[in-house]
């Protein structure tokens, strides 16, 4: 047995022979390296692979391993670790380079001993081309990281959000309380005065002191359809729906809603079901409903107009009908007309008050019920809503 | 006798309007404008009905209410919270820790006086 | 007079800018345009530094994440190394410590200063000076804040750390 290693190319070319057995042997570069770490000789196209062009025609052989490989400055440690046989390689992989003509590869690094049995006399460097292979991973790589910002962004922005709307929240339910406590004293010393000083002062003064009572009642429903609106937004929305007799619900808005009617020098008239309409749902926010669109119609309605209300049964629903004798809608007002903040042009020149919430809070009340609304309009004529809450079941009912 | 009712409110002027409708339906009435002053005058003089408002600096409504239910010589006072939140939970939870009713502001005069006058009737009954 | 050349690596969660900061400090240029890096890309730059030239051998390596780090194979023979972080993106400054700790395991005496870039976009700062501070003092280390678009305290770091290595 010889301890002398015979420095010719036969391990390179065993493995020159092995790549071309499996086919990409244009993509393997081969060297065989010194104990000494210089380079001992080199296949032919290695130049070629390797892309290092001030290098390009000068002989690589005898010339220090890091010269030509800055990759490998530093890695002497590791190299001798390998000769010694305490590492069975070294590889560096999707070594980025850029050739002359400004196109970038990718390179595989890979230095083994030459021999296994013999670690101590010398290195084989392997050099392959994975550009094709690492082209394909860097846009996958790209596009995950991509997404992965886009996520992150939207994350960020989120969050943001998130907090902007539990600060409009506080800062709706703080206001409103903040107004309701000046809206109290307001209301009632109106009250007082009024009461007091009937008889006793002219009666345009009884009368001042009458609007700043109802002026102050209709902030405080402002006050409140911010809230609900505050509360639907946060998706708070609850109801404590059980049967329910529509004839008391509507009963109660439209007795609430009476004196108003007088005041604004409208008929108000009814027409309601004398059978018992049973529906399964929330009395308060029914009511809320229809206080709503009763008020809405004689707000808009001119003086010695007509408010009418109807309670019925139709396709297993209660209906409740409003219909005015005000001046209409357009096509156009009718479509916007549940937005949120949506008031009509009218609405917002003449001197009625609203908050525009008002509808909005009223449909998705209604939707809560599984119920809806119907709209007719006619300009010049009036305007017809219809509530449609289903009638409970007969297990419901019970 | 005429009934002694305490006021509870941080809002100087809620307290005036309170005592002023009151006073007019001939009750007694003396004011605090804070939880720790109200439970002092109360333990001090026990009044016959307490209208306290929910949310004020320091011991709030809600801490009246259970320093009241925790105290066997006020435990039977009627409450009534008087509150301008709009959260049913704050209701709900005054009502839970022992309040008798609740009044939402803003409240008409007859309104309020009508609870009063059913909740301290109710109390002298039992 | 002889010449040191020396292997830093540049380490960082992905996008956090490392590519960007290796093009200014040795290409003076800035490029808005985002390509992942895979692998590693190697430049040079020498340096002047108390009458030694240094050859700086930057090792930019390919972004992790919080699943994969680097490959320990790059770390080897480093001298120094700067770990870098996103100030628009805090996730990135846990990743300090990840990467601390990997460079460590191959890698116990190489000099490490931590760079937390993107400094000129102040309005989506997402850490905060004393955060930062807290992190590098944490880990035994300077940290400064860099902006490979502006280029400001680009040179100052990776000068503080060449001069560490010589
Ligand atoms: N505004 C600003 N943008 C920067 C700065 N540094 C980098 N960027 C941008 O951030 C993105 C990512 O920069 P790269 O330098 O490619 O990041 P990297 O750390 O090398 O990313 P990987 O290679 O994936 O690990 C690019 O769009 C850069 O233009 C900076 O200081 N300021
Ligand atoms: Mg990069």
């Amino acid at each position: 047995m010889s301890t002398r290693v015979e420095l010719d190319n036969s391990p390179i070319l065993l493995a020159a022979r092995v790549a071309r057995a499996f086919g990409n042997a244009h993509r393997l570069a081969y060297a065989q390296i010194t104990p000494e770490l210089t380079i001992a000789n080199v296949s032919t196209n290695f130049h070629a692979i390797i892309s290092n062009p001030a290098n390009a025609d000068d002989p690589v052989e005898g010339r220090r391993l890091d010269d030509i490989f800055y990759e490998f400055s530093g890695t002497e440690d590791t190299l001798d670790m390998i000769m010694q046989g305490g590492l069975p390689f070294f590889r560096l992989e999707d070594v980025n380079r850029v050739r002359p003509d400004g196109e970038t590869v990718y390179l595989m690094f890979q230095i083994s001993p030459l021999s296994d049995a013999q670690p101590e006399a010398g290195l084989l460097l392997i050099v392959e081309d994975v550009t094709e292979p690492a082209i394909m991973r860097q846009s996958l790589t790209q596009e995950r990281n991509e997404l992965r910002l886009v996520r992150n962004r939207l994350k960020a922005a989120n969050t943001d959000l998130g907090r902007l709307n539990r600060l409009k929240s506080f800062i709706v339910t703080m206001a409103a309380h903040d107004l309701r406590s000046p809206l109290t004293t307001i209301r009632s010393y109106a009250d007082i005065l009024a009461e007091d000083l009937k008889g006793q002062v002219e009666n345009d003064y009884i009368e001042f002191l009458m609007t700043i009572r109802s002026q102050s009642d209709r902030l405080s429903r402002l006050i409140t359809d911010l809230l609900d609106l505050d509360m639907i937004e946060q998706g708070g929305l609850s109801l404590k729906p059980e049967p329910t007799d529509m004839r008391d619900v509507v009963q109660e808005a439209y007795d609430l809603m009476a004196p108003n009617a007088v005041l604004h020098r409208l008929t108000l008239t009814n027409e309601f079901a004398t059978e018992p309409v049973i529906v399964n749902g929330d009395g308060q926010r029914i009511s809320q409903v229809l206080v709503n669109l009763i008020s809405n119609a004689i707000k808009y309605t001119p003086e010695g107009g007509r408010v009418h209300v109807t309670l019925g049964e139709k396709d297993g629903h209660a209906v409740t009908t409003i219909i005015d004798t005000g001046n209409g809608m357009t096509e156009q007002q009718l479509h916007k007309l549940f937005q949120v903040y949506y008031r009509t042009e009218e609405a917002r020149e003449s001197s009625i008050v609203g908050s525009g919430l008002g509808l909005f809070i009223v449909k998705t009340l209604v939707e809560a019920h599984k119920g809806y609304i119907k709209v007719n309009s006619k300009r010049g004529e009036g305007t017809r809503f219809a509530v449609y809450i289903p009638l409970a079941s007969e297990s419901e009912a019970t | 006798m005429t009934n002694k009712i305490l006021v509870v409110d941080d809002d100087l002027v809620v307290r005036r309007l309170l005592k002023v409708i009151l006073e007019a339906d001939g009750y007694d009435v003396t004011t605090a404008k804070d939880g720790a002053e109200a439970l002092d005058k109360m333990r001090e003089s026990r009044p016959d009905l307490v209208c306290c408002d929910l949310m004020m600096p320091e011991i709030d409504g809600f801490g009246v209410i259970e320093a009241m239910r925790n105290d066997d010589n006020l435990k039977a006072v009627p409450l009534i919270a008087i509150t301008a939140a709009g959260r049913n939970s704050y209701i709900e939870r005054a009502l839970e820790l022992g309040a008798n009713e609740c009044v939402l502001k803003p409240f008409a005069k007859n309104q309020l006086l009508s609870i009063v006058s059913d909740v301290l009737h109710e109390a002298q009954l039992t | 007079m002889a010449v040191i050349q020396k292997k830093i690596c540049l380490l960082g969660e992905f996008a956090v800018g490392k590519t960007s900061l290796v093009r200014r400090f040795v290409e003076n240029r800035f490029d808005d345009k985002y390509l992942s890096t895979i692998g590693v890309k190697i430049s040079r730059k020498s340096l002047m530094l108390n009458s030694h030239t240094v050859n700086l051998l930057m090792w930019d390596l390919a972004g992790g994440d919080n699943y994969q780090g680097v490959q320990s194979g790059y770390l080897r023979g480093a001298a120094g190394a700067l770990i870098v972080c996103d100030l628009t993106r805090a996730e990135t400054l846990s990743a300090y410590e990840r990467y601390l700790s990997q460079l460590r395991e191959v890698n116990k005496q190489a000099h490490v200063v931590f760079l937390a870039n993107k400094v000129d976009l102040v309005d989506r700062r997402a850490i905060s000076d004393k955060e930062l501070k807290e992190a590098a003092n944490s880990l035994g280390g300077q940290v400064y804040l860099t902006s490979a678009k502006t280029g400001i305290n680009v040179e100052l770091a990776i000068e503080t750390l060449a001069k560490k290595l010589i």
